[in-house]
């Protein structure tokens, strides 16, 4: 796979690495999911996967920066991500169950060659959507953490470099 | 009886013997020892003495035009005993893949199996010093339950490498040649060609000259060119027709330049907690005493036959380099090959824990098991070897300028293509889907998507191959299955040069079981 070289994408992966990007959740502690819809549900038992969500953002950028447009939200990812497994079904399911049924994507990933090869690392794309999943969560969580401006829609919906308007934008999707 | 050319009198001196043999390293030695009780009159003639001498050295020297590759006056060594001199010491045979004519493989296909080779495998493993002909490493006191997936398949296994002392074959037949009397071993007897009858289907006689210009001729009735990969080229191109060269009806001597490739291919990121790699002997081997004393080996990974058919792959070897912390020597080349290229940094540490994370597993740092010789391993890394494919257009020819004895001097057009890279980096791609799959950890490939360029530290490794192929067509082949050349009555090659392939096995062990064969064929001839 070729790295994508759209400077929009590539401004997403500076913005990555650069001060503005620099909001860190962690996922160990409890999820709460009052309130939540199935999605959200989901996306966040898929999210808690991770112990340390700054470790997915360079695997994210380079696999959003690689991939075609279509997986390119949150909603084909967790399609692509779940496939067969209803969001409502994933929604009802414990950690610990997702990571048994994302460990069986990947094993088939590495099976059939479904793999992503992200600056020679030779990844299954089940992980590497799942670590673009989570990058673009860190855009939505953490309410109370103002330094973090919403790296997903950033990226997916909002090609802007204002981070000020960015912001903006992103405050508007929220539910 | 071994002797100086010099004391071959008077000058102009035609000796005459039932064999001739040029040169003196492993195949030429190994043909002559085989009639050191035989009835038949053998001269070998080797173009140096029992020590290096840098003049004599000199007579390999040429240049590179191709892919960067090494001088032709040091990669090999011209002096009794040839090559060995420096040699390390693993064999193995070829696998019975390599032989086969390939689907996606040009130019494949020996004119027989390993099957039919084995009989003389397995007198050549006591030429080369070795334990039995058994390479299964279940025999080799190796646990296979202790092998870890994925090398245990199905697409790559681990096999064993037996290591030679390693056998100096000047030194170690040195007193058997010299008290052989039916073989008169000649040094400092340099072979500057071969003359023929006038159809050039016969050879005559060998012309000889010392580096002081004393000049004889040998005279057989069987001539076996065993001067080296490149210069069992370099012979016949001298020889023959001035435009041509000898057996060269087809111009194909010099051409399918062939040696195995190798790079660091990529690394493995362990989040296994499981693995462990006591399996592996590193590169100084272990001694193994089943086998009623002690023989050395040492643990080699490859690509199953499986998996090069069913995904049209070549032949690929690799072993584990693990990078200790603090760095040893071997593996800092590696590591600042490592920084050097890696803008990226980052991603290793975070796929530790990302991977970490999604197999549940512990951290990679926390493990004690993992280490080797009480150091923590920071990484490893592939070391690998790739089968080249043969290429008509990878050759070795004569250049304009003369050596000292008025020969000229090689050129080497070394030329490895897009789909001798695309081929390794499939594998890597393969090995690194494997390495996934089971869950060891992941798998880093230094060959770049974007990029068309190998690792910055390929090279083509000293195991000259294919300039005198060996096939029964003479329209693809510079010798038969016989290893005679083509149109030539009583013209034999022996050596790696009659590889049409040269596999993944380190060759010195197949090329003493062609000699050893050859010398049956002549033997029966002659009788």
């Amino acid at each position: 796979m070729m790295l994508c070289r759209s400077p929009g994408r590539r401004r997403f992966l500076e913005l990555l690495s650069s001060g503005i990007a620099v909001g860190y959740w962690s996922s160990t502690g409890p999820i709460d999911l009052a309130g939540a819809d199935d999605f959200e549900r989901a996306r966040q038992i898929l999210v808690a996967l991770f112990s340390d969500l700054r470790r997915v953002r360079a695997v994210a950028a380079a696999y959003v920066g690689s991939v075609a447009s279509e997986e390119t939200s949150p909603a084909a990812l967790m399609r692509a991500i779940l496939d067969d497994l209803s969001i409502s079904t994933a929604a009802g399911m414990t950690v610990a169950a997702i990571r048994g049924i994302i460990a069986e994507r990947m094993r088939l990933d590495f099976l059939y060659n479904d793999i992503v090869c992200i600056n020679g690392w030779i990844l299954s794309k089940t992980e590497a959507r799942l670590c673009a999943l989570a990058a673009w969560d860190m855009g939505n969580e953490n309410k109370d953490k103002t330094v973090n401006v919403g790296l997903g829609p950033r990226l997916w919906r909002h090609p802007v470099d204002d981070p000020a308007r960015l912001t903006r934008a992103i405050i508007r999707r929220r539910p | 009886m071994i002797a100086d050319a010099h004391g071959v009198q008077p000058a102009g001196a035609v000796l005459e013997t039932d064999v001739c043999i040029v040169g003196g390293g492993a195949a030429g030695i190994t043909v002559a020892r085989e009639f050191a009780n035989s009835r038949q009159r053998v001269v070998l003639l080797e173009s140096g003495a029992t020590q290096l001498d840098s003049a004599t050295q000199n007579l390999y020297a040429g240049t590179n035009v191709g892919y960067s590759y090494f001088d032709p006056a040091s990669c090999r060594l011209r002096y009794f005993g040839g090559t060995t001199n420096h040699w390390g010491g693993w064999c193995m045979p070829l696998d019975a893949i390599d032989f086969q004519r390939r689907e996606g493989f040009p130019y494949s296909g020996w004119p027989f199996d390993r099957a039919y080779l084995e009989p003389w495998y397995q007198r050549a493993q006591e030429v080369c010093q070795l334990g039995p002909f058994d390479y299964a490493p279940s025999h080799w006191g190796m646990d296979p339950a202790k092998i870890p997936r994925p090398f245990t398949g199905p697409h790559f296994h681990c096999g064993v490498l037996q290591a030679s002392p390693p056998t100096r074959f000047g030194e170690a037949y040195r007193t058997m040649l010299q008290a052989a009397t039916q073989v008169n071993v000649y040094l400092n007897a340099n072979v500057v060609r071969l003359v023929t009858n006038e159809s050039y289907r016969e050879v005559r006689e060998a012309l000889v000259s010392t580096l002081g210009g004393h000049l004889f001729s040998v005279r057989a009735k069987l001539f076996v060119i065993a001067a080296g990969g490149i210069e069992n080229a370099r012979l016949l191109l001298s020889s023959g027709p001035e435009s041509a060269g000898l057996g060269n009806d087809r111009d194909l001597v010099g051409r399918f330049f062939t040696t195995h490739i190798q790079y660091h291919g990529g690394e493995i990121l362990v989040s296994d907690d499981r693995a462990r790699f006591d399996f592996d002997t590193g590169p100084d081997g272990v001694d193994y005493t089943g086998f009623g004393r002690a023989y050395k080996f040492v643990t080699n990974f490859g690509l199953a036959e499986s998996a090069m058919q069913r995904f049209s792959l070549p032949s690929f070897k690799f072993r584990l380099m693990y990078a200790l912390t603090p760095l040893d020597e071997g593996v800092n080349a590696a590591k600042r090959m490592l920084e050097a290229k890696d803008d990226w940094s980052g991603i290793k540490r975070d796929l530790d824990t990302i991977v970490r994370d999604l197999h549940r597993r512990p951290a990679f740092e926390e493990r004690p098991a993992f280490s080797r010789e009480g150091q923590p391993v920071g990484a490893v890394l592939l070391r690998c070897q790739s089968e080249q494919f043969p290429n008509p257009n990878s050759r070795v020819r004569l250049g304009t300028e003369r050596d000292a004895l008025g020969m000229r001097k090689i050129v080497i057009d070394w030329r490895p293509t897009a789909a001798d890279r695309e081929k390794a980096a499939a594998t890597l791609r393969l090995f690194g889907a494997e390495v996934g799959r089971v869950g060891l950890g992941r798998v880093r490939s230094f060959f770049r998507e974007d990029d068309v360029a190998w690792p910055s530290d390929m090279f083509g490794d000293q195991h000259h191959a294919g300039t005198t192929r060996m096939h029964s067509n003479p329209a693809q082949g510079v010798v038969d299955p016989n290893c005679a050349v083509h149109g030539v009555a009583n013209l034999y090659v022996a050596g790696s040069s009659v590889f049409p392939t040269i596999g993944g096995g380190n060759p010195t062990l197949t090329i003493a079981a062609l000699a050893l064969r050859l010398a049956d064929r002549i033997k029966d001839g002659l009788a």
